[in-house]
């Protein structure tokens, strides 16, 4: 059996194990259907309420990407301020590391009440947690030029244009890549927990108003779209990634 | 007529260290010269500056009776060092046609042309990960040369192969240098490879860096293999080394 099929082997045996195990702990366990719904109460609330659930899961979505792709950008272009100019590197770097550090679920509520309640929250929010990881791995990546690589290209007199395109852009794929990989999901869940404190709208507010009525079967619901979500998004990623770096095993 | 690339008095300083002193050399134009000596003795350092990449701490370089920056920005150097300078996601003959793109220079040599000359002809389209090492060093200098430099600089382009490939490779550069006429200097550990190429063979002592000797190689080119077999070769080779257990033991 080749690699591929190997792997997708494994994941279809997994999509096949989930409701089959989660059935025997319900079934198992004797949790109430209002705690513990099995798969067939769970998915056939997913098919009455689909336009629901689809139309939800579009806003996150969309508050997700709209705000990871201001992170990316924002990210690359002050990854190569740095590379260039160390002195803005120097300026910046204390406001990162204390933004950073400032639990987002904190300033959450700060934005709403600053901004209302307008799909800006959200954005900031999914901004603040995936701009991080992707400045750092773009960073890293593009310092990791090859020295050897650089030397040459100095003695070519190479502009420094030329070198960003042949050397230090190449050399930080790979890293901008392994930022994906973590970011993209974190713009997802940045995007639910923005929507639990203000919207009216989106996965998190299903979230929020499952649990007020006792819908444990939303609950699940939104559960499952979430880790379809995540995974087709790692999936995506990981397909890039070989299409990108084709000459890595080519 | 002027030498191709004069040093008067060049000395280098790294901190307490000196890894060049005084260092007086002419160079004649087309000429080989081979620069051995004990590690730390400053070989990479000189040519280093030759190829602009470091300015002296006093002392000049001329070449091509110019500033080795001026040399550098009409693209007259060429430069191989020991790990192949070339970019991972291109292909053999991007990284030589990457040469061209750069310089914008207009030479008789193609890329394709070189490599096939080289041996590469059915390698073209591999990445440098799919080469042996030595096809990595080959396409290295076809790199380097697809300009046409008057000016050639390599720093133990074959220190990393074995015996053999390193054989083949140096009677090869000897045949390729033949076609195409270069001032050269090559920095080797392998006395034997110094001289199987070199006009001259310059003997570096280190703390401070220092020429200790110089010696005339004069056997006719072209050189092949069999020379080895020679007893002349044989006394040359030892000549060198005698040299070289001087400055070691001094
Ligand atoms: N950039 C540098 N900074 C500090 N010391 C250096 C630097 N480059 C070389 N040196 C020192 O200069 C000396 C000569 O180094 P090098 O020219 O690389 O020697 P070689 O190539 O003959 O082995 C060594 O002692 C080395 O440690
Ligand atoms: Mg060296």
């Amino acid at each position: 059996m080749t690699n591929v099929s190997r792997e997708s082997m494994g994941y279809l045996l997994m999509i096949v194990s989930v409701p089959i195990i989660w059935q025997l702990a319900v079934t198992l366990s004797g949790l109430q259907p209002f705690i513990l719904p099995g798969p067939g109460i769970v998915f056939k609330t997913l098919g009455n309420e689909w336009s629901n659930f689809l139309y939800h899961t579009g806003v996150t979505m969309y508050g997700a990407i709209v705000g990871y792709a201001f992170a990316n950008l924002f990210a690359i272009s002050i990854a190569i301020l740095f590379v260039y100019m160390p002195s803005v590197q120097t300026f910046l770097m204390p406001w990162f590391i204390v933004i950073k550090n400032i639990p987002f679920v904190v300033i959450a509520p700060i934005l709403v009440i600053t901004l209302g309640t307008t799909n800006m929250p959200k954005f900031i929010v999914v901004f603040l947690v995936t701009f991080f990881p992707v400045l750092a791995n773009v960073v890293a990546g593009l310092r990791a030029a090859d020295q050897v690589l650089l030397d040459r290209m100095h003695v070519l007199n190479a502009n420094k244009w030329q070198i960003f395109w042949k050397v230090r852009w190449p050399s930080a794929i790979p890293y901008y890549m392994a930022a994906h990989e973590v970011a993209f999901t974190g713009s997802i869940i940045a995007a639910i927990v923005a929507e639990f404190f203000f919207s009216r709208t989106g996965l998190g507010y299903l979230i929020v108003t499952a649990m007020e009525s006792y819908r444990a079967d939303v609950l699940y619901g939104v559960t499952l779209i979430a880790a379809v979500l995540g995974l087709s998004n790692y999936l995506l990623v990981v397909w890039l990634r070989k299409r990108l770096l084709r000459w890595q095993d080519a | 007529m002027s030498p191709a690339i004069q040093l008067r008095q060049l000395s280098k300083s790294f901190g307490e260290i000196e890894a060049l002193k005084d260092i007086d050399l002419d160079i004649q134009e087309g000429e080989f010269i081979a620069l051995i000596g004990p590690s730390g003795c400053g070989k990479t350092t000189l040519l280093r500056h030759v190829l602009s990449l470091e300015t002296a701490s006093s002392g000049e370089i001329m070449v091509g009776g110019d500033t080795p920056e001026r040399v550098r920005r009409e693209n007259k150097l060429g430069i191989v060092f020991q790990r192949a300078a070339l970019v991972p996601s291109c292909t053999s003959l991007q990284n030589v046609q990457m040469t061209l793109d750069i310089t914008g220079v207009e030479t008789p040599l193609t890329p394709s042309g070189l490599l096939d000359e080289f041996g590469l002809g059915d390698f073209k389209d591999h990445y440098p990960h799919q080469l042996s090492g030595g096809m990595q060093q080959r396409v290295n200098i076809a790199a380097a040369m697809v300009h046409n430099p008057p000016f050639l600089m390599m720093d133990e382009p074959f220190g990393a192969l074995d015996e053999m490939t390193r054989e083949f490779m140096c009677e090869f550069l000897g045949e390729v240098l033949l076609d195409n006429p270069k001032t050269t200097v090559l920095v080797t550990h392998s006395i034997d490879e110094a001289v199987m190429l070199a006009d001259r063979i310059v003997i570096l002592a280190p703390r401070p860096g220092r020429i200790s000797a110089i010696v005339d190689v004069d056997f006719p080119r072209p050189r092949r293999r069999e020379l080895k077999t020679q007893s002349a070769f044989g006394e040359k080779v030892l000549e060198v080394r005698r040299l070289l257990y001087e400055v070691d033991e001094s």
